[in-house]
C-alpha cells in the first residue's frame, strides 16, 4: 500500500470518527466545552436570548465562582456557574423596566452570611449617570427600616450595590429579593418592600429617580 | 516447484517488513514481477527451469533485499491507520446505536397513548373535553395542545401540552412562565409570577418525557368555565407564543 493511499485512508477514518463523535455528543447531552457554551445552551433551553455578553465577574467566596451578565433588547440575563461544572450553572432573566432595571441573584441567606456577607444588587440604565444611590425600604408589622448604599458606574455600564446582609431583620432579605426578581418564594412573606434608585451626573447633580416595584 | 521457489524468495525478501498488510502487498507485487520476468524469458525460447533460475538470479539475494524493503516500508503509518480505523468503526457503531435507540424511543412515544389519565390531580371525569390540536413553533421547539378539558366541580382547566424537539436539544424550561387569558378577559398569571396557590394561575401538574417529546400537563386554576376560548402565552425576551384553545366544541369525557 503506498504512503499516499495510507494517508488518504487515515483522513477518511478521521472524518468518520469526528462525525460519529459529534453525533454521539449531540445525542447524549455531553458537557459543554466552555462556560459560554453552557450559557448559550441554557439560554436556548429557557427560550431567551441570544443576548450580548456584557461582563463576567468573579465571586470567589460565593456559592458560584462566576457571574456572566448579558443584555438583549428586552432584558438582562445572568448566568452563575462553578468552574467544576458550568452545565450546572443557574440562568436568571430580568426583563427591562422603563428607565432602569434592578436585579439581584437568588442566594440563600445562609450562603450570604457565611461567605461574603453582602448581596449583589445590579442596576442597569441607559442614562449617562456616573453614580447612583439605592434605598431599600422594608415594612413589617408597621415598622419601617431603610437601607442605603452607593455605587459608581462600572466600565460595562451598570451599578453594583453591595447590600450588607449581616444582622438583617427577619424576612427583609427575602422581601427585597422577591421585590427585585419578581419571583415569589415558596412560603408567604408578610411585609412590603420598595426601592428608590437615584442617578447622579458627573457634577453630583440628581438626574433621575426611579421607584421599584414599577407596577404593583 | 517453480511457484514454490518464487514464493520462498518473496517471503524471505519481505519478512522484515513489520506491518502485515504492507508485507502482503509487497510480496504480491514482487511475485507478479517475477512471473512477468519469467514469462518474458520463456517467450525468448528459454526452458522452464532456466527461465526460473535466470529470473531469481536477476533479482539478487532475498536476504540482501529484505533490510532495504523494511527500510522503505516503515510500519508506523500502517499501525496508525489500523488504530484510527478501529476507533472510527467503534465510534460509528456507537453513533448508529444511539440513533436507533432514539428512533425506537420516539416511535414508542408516538404509538403509546397519552391522555388525561396521567394527570395526577384529575380523577378521570371531565365535564368538558376537546381536542384543540393547535400548534406553533419557536426556537426549534414545536408546541402543541392536543387535549383540554375541565371539571366544573374543581373549576380547573386541564391542558395537555406536547413539546417536540430535536434529539440534540435540551428539554425546554418554559412551563413556569406560561400565562393565560380567556375570552371574558380573566387573567391567569404564570407560576413564576404568582404567589398564592389558591388564586387563579397557570400551573404544571406533571410531565412525561422521552428523547424528543415532552408532555406537560398544565392546569389553569380557578378557570371561568363560561369562557369560549382561552389563550396560553409565552412572551419572555421578545417571544410571542400564543396557543388559543377553542372551548365551544367538544363534549363530556368519562
Amino acid at each position: 500500500m503506498s504512503k499516499q493511499r495510507k494517508i488518504r485512508k487515515i483522513v477518511l477514518y478521521l472524518l468518520i470518527f469526528i462525525l460519529s463523535a459529534v453525533v454521539i455528543c449531540a445525542l447524549s447531552n455531553a458537557p459543554s466545552p466552555t462556560a459560554e457554551a453552557a450559557f448559550r445552551r441554557k439560554e436556548k433551553q429557557q427560550m431567551i436570548g441570544p443576548a450580548e455578553i456584557v461582563e463576567i465577574l468573579d465571586f470567589e467566596d460565593n456559592r458560584y465562582d462566576h457571574l456572566l451578565i448579558s443584555r438583549s433588547e428586552y432584558g438582562y440575563t445572568f448566568f452563575e456557574w462553578n468552574d467544576s461544572n458550568p452545565d450546572d450553572g443557574v440562568l436568571s432573566y430580568q426583563p427591562r423596566s422603563t428607565g432602569a432595571t434592578l436585579y439581584c441573584t437568588k442566594y440563600n441567606y445562609e450562603d450570604m452570611s457565611y461567605s461574603q456577607g453582602w448581596l449583589p444588587i445590579f442596576a442597569f440604565t441607559d442614562q449617562p449617570a456616573v453614580s447612583a444611590k439605592l434605598t431599600l425600604t422594608t415594612t413589617q408589622d408597621s415598622e419601617t427600616i431603610t437601607y442605603s448604599m452607593d455605587a459608581k458606574r462600572s466600565g460595562a455600564g451598570y451599578f453594583l450595590f453591595r447590600w450588607k446582609t449581616t444582622g438583617l431583620r427577619g424576612s427583609d432579605f427575602w422581601l427585597v429579593q422577591q421585590m427585585i426578581t419578581g419571583e415569589y418564594s415558596n412560603y408567604i412573606l408578610e411585609g412590603t418592600t420598595t426601592a428608590t434608585l437615584e442617578l447622579y451626573n458627573t457634577k453630583g447633580e440628581l438626574v433621575e429617580t426611579h421607584q421599584f416595584p414599577t407596577t404593583q | 516447484m517453480q511457484q514454490e521457489n518464487f514464493e520462498n524468495w518473496c517471503r524471505k525478501a519481505t519478512e522484515q517488513i513489520r506491518y502485515g498488510p504492507d508485507r502482503r502487498a509487497v510480496s504480491e507485487e514482487l511475485m507478479a514481477h517475477l512471473e512477468d520476468h519469467r514469462d518474458a524469458l520463456r517467450a525468448q525460447g528459454l526452458g522452464e527451469k532456466e527461465s526460473e533460475q535466470h529470473t531469481l538470479a536477476s533479482m539478487g539475494s532475498a536476504e540482501e533485499i529484505a533490510p532495504q524493503l523494511a527500510e522503505i516500508h516503515k510500519p508506523w503509518l500502517g499501525y496508525l491507520s489500523s488504530l484510527i480505523k478501529a476507533v472510527a468503526i467503534l465510534t460509528a457503531t456507537l453513533a448508529i446505536f444511539f440513533c436507533i435507540s432514539i428512533c425506537v424511543s420516539w416511535l414508542h412515544t408516538l404509538i403509546s397513548s397519552r391522555n388525561f389519565d396521567s394527570i395526577p390531580a384529575n380523577n378521570g371525569t371531565l365535564d368538558y373535553y376537546c381536542h384543540p390540536m393547535v400548534s406553533t413553533w419557536s426556537d426549534g421547539y414545536r408546541f402543541q395542545i392536543s387535549e383540554a378539558g375541565y371539571s366544573k366541580q374543581e373549576s380547573d382547566l386541564y391542558i395537555l401540552l406536547e413539546i417536540f424537539h430535536w434529539p440534540w436539544m435540551d428539554q425546554p424550561g418554559v412551563s413556569d412562565h406560561l400565562w393565560a387569558i380567556d375570552s371574558l378577559g380573566n387573567y391567569y398569571p404564570s407560576m413564576h409570577a404568582s404567589q398564592y396557590s389558591d388564586q387563579p394561575r397557570v400551573t404544571a401538574q406533571g410531565w412525561q418525557s422521552t428523547t424528543c417529546i415532552i408532555l406537560r400537563f398544565m392546569c389553569i386554576k380557578q378557570f371561568d368555565c363560561d369562557a369560549q376560548w382561552v389563550e396560553l402565552h409565552y412572551d419572555r425576551d421578545g417571544r410571542n407564543i400564543v396557543l388559543r384553545i377553542d372551548l365551544t366544541g367538544g363534549g363530556k369525557h368519562e
